[in-house]
């Protein structure tokens, strides 16, 4: 404290109570980005819009690689007419932007995503002892907790949400007229407003997670037993029940599955909304419960 | 007054961490004394608005008595006593996103985090992670963050924790800077005597959640009794039961004695029993009563003078 630089005094025009949690929410959403192993994970997360930019290449004839029998496949007709791969391999479906982050593949990136991310958001914080330097700011513990969601929502939210959308407007971009434009315009605003809804109540339950725990690394065992474990339970009972819907009731990411097709009003089978809306509920009602007992000022800062 | 507190109860579950206290804080740097668990921090905290009192009120500035929590941290500049940062920031960082988080658009931010952490001493060191940080940097992090929004008040707990000799100086001259300088008001907390000595106008002593003494340092280092030095030409043995006659008194070996006597007693009468006694006074010097000897008595229960909380 040797500085020759005197104290002086500071004028500033304060920003509104009601904005000042934006600057907290924007660095949580970019602090994966300042890291070679955050780089790497979100990079890994790309891979599955990567995989299917390449099909809609090769579907639109941009690339002509690979084994003729599958580029044939995949610029074959519509399978509504019976001869391409599936709707989730269609551009011209909704399907194919859906299962860009519905897909089994996007389970573990959004996983991996929410681990690193969402689930340490709080607990981290806890550990070292920040939560006394947030609070004692011009934000509530309502509007912390708001930022840490919003900043995991949008970066879980750019994977889930804007990668679908990116891939679509590839596919607008590189279809020969503006036939899927006008056809899949609406039913995309709808899809992707879907994956918003259920990807903001997935990070709610991973930021509540993360609220509850006591360090980041119990919080990443919490929130990975509630993805995972919650699948394997609801598979197993699913299998002993012989009741397909059951996984709808048990596991979070299936739920979060169906209430996006439901929402987007794309087919399912075997699929019990009420069982995902109910199983989503739970969860995050549970989570907030845990959250709200250990982020009670006199219990976070004792 | 710039922060009152009237009747002020802190309860934690059952335990009870501060009862029926009544305190005020004005301009300047004021101690908040006491031993571990006396109520110190939790003082600041339910000052803070982090802690609500199970009774009694609060008042800050002109702002009325239900001002929300967040208008009055808007005038606080608070430094916690633990070890406490931003994960996966750099002190610069740090700083700037507690300035935007007190209210403070993002370039006035930047621009005062780097002035602020300039002043506390930090300069390259800003820009690497806090998490690397010694104990003592992160406390100048932590000083800095305070300051960052240029509050009206800064409450201080425990702010020379982990400093070195060195570091600890240069803090408390900043505080001292800071509360003289600048018109900061400064509540300092500490059980460190010596700090609050050095940068406090005035002194609060707290014990198991109450106030036992309070005032200034002069009113409060003045009152009870007094200890006098006392050298006599020639020794001579009815010499102390002469001073005993005046007070308590200690033969310390040789022509040397201690004396106690009531503070504004008339020292004329101690020159008068020592020459009565057959001997002169060569010196006398009284002593000022030390900050421990004042903290020492309030917390052991002893009648302090500058007024009892």
């Amino acid at each position: 404290m040797n500085s020759p630089h005197a104290y002086r005094e500071a004028a500033y025009t304060p920003v509104p109570p009601s904005r000042r949690w934006w600057p907290l929410a924007a660095r949580e959403a970019t602090q994966l980005f300042r890291s070679r192993w955050g780089l790497l994970l979100y990079g890994l997360c790309l891979i599955p819009l990567l995989v299917r930019t390449v099909i809609l290449m090769i579907v639109y004839g941009v690339l002509s690689f690979g084994p003729d029998a599958l580029r044939n496949r995949l610029q074959a007709q519509p399978v509504a007419r019976g001869g391409g791969l599936g709707p989730e391999l269609d551009p011209r479906s909704l399907q194919f932007y859906a299962a860009q982050a519905l897909q089994p593949p996007a389970f573990v990136f959004v996983l991996l995503l929410t681990s690193m991310v969402v689930a340490r958001a709080i607990a981290r914080d806890r550990t070292t002892n920040a939560l006394e330097l947030y609070w004692t700011r011009g934000i509530s513990p309502a509007q912390y907790v708001l930022a840490k969601w919003a900043g995991g929502t949008l970066l879980v939210g750019s994977i889930t949400v804007f990668a679908p959308f990116l891939l679509w407007l590839i596919a607008v971009l590189l279809a020969p007229d503006w036939s899927l434009l006008l056809n899949t315009a609406g039913g995309m605003a709808t899809l992707l407003a879907a994956l918003a809804l259920a990807t903001g109540i997935l990070t709610a339950i991973g930021t509540f997670v993360s609220g509850a725990a006591a360090t980041a690394n119990g919080a990443i065992v919490v929130w990975t037993t509630i993805m995972v474990g919650g699948g394997a339970i609801a598979e197993l009972l699913a299998a002993v029940l012989r009741i397909p819907e059951m996984r709808s009731w048990a596991a979070p990411w299936t739920a979060f599955g169906v209430v996006v097709r439901n929402l987007a009003g794309l087919p399912q089978r075997n699929a019990s909304v009420v069982g995902a809306w109910c199983c989503l509920g739970a969860v995050l009602a549970w989570s907030f419960w845990r959250a709200r007992k250990r982020l009670r000022m006199e219990d976070a800062l004792a | 007054m710039t922060v009152s507190l009237d009747r002020v109860t802190i309860r934690y579950g059952e335990r009870t961490a501060v009862h029926d206290l009544s305190v005020a804080f004005g301009q300047g740097a004021i101690g908040l004394l006491g031993r571990n668990g006396a109520g110190k921090s939790s003082i600041l905290k339910a000052l803070l608005g982090l802690v609500r009192p199970a009774a009694g009120s609060m008042r800050f500035f002109d702002l009325p008595h239900d001002a929300l929590p967040a208008q009055i941290r808007a005038h606080v500049g608070y430094m916690p006593e633990r070890d406490a940062y931003l994960p996966q920031v750099t002190g610069f960082e740090m700083v700037a996103m507690l300035g935007q988080l007190s209210g403070m658009p993002a370039r006035d931010a930047w621009r005062r985090a780097h002035e602020v952490l300039y002043l506390v001493g930090l300069d390259e060191q800003r820009y690497r992670p806090v998490a690397g940080y010694s104990t003592g940097t992160r406390q100048k992090v932590k000083l800095a963050s305070a300051l960052v929004h240029d509050p009206k008040v800064l409450f201080l707990d425990e702010p020379t924790n982990g400093l070195d000799p060195a570091g600890r100086r240069d803090m408390l001259r900043l505080v001292r800077q800071l509360s003289s300088d600048f018109g900061k008001s400064v509540v300092f907390s500490t059980h460190i005597l010596q700090d609050v000595e050095a940068v406090c106008d005035a002194a609060v002593v707290m014990e198991q959640g109450r106030v036992v003494a309070q005032g200034s340092l002069r009113e409060l280092t003045a009152g009870g009794e007094r200890q006098h030095s006392i050298a006599v030409e020639p020794a001579n043995p009815s010499v102390q039961r002469a001073l005993e006659a005046l007070g308590r008194a200690r033969a310390d070996g040789g022509n040397q004695y201690t004396l106690w006597l009531p503070d504004g007693a008339d020292l004329r009468l101690v020159y008068a029993a020592v020459a009565d006694a057959g001997s002169a006074v060569r010196s006398l010097v009284p002593h000022r009563r030390s900050l421990e000897e004042v903290f020492l008595q309030a917390v052991t229960g002893g009648a302090v003078a500058g007024g009892r909380g």
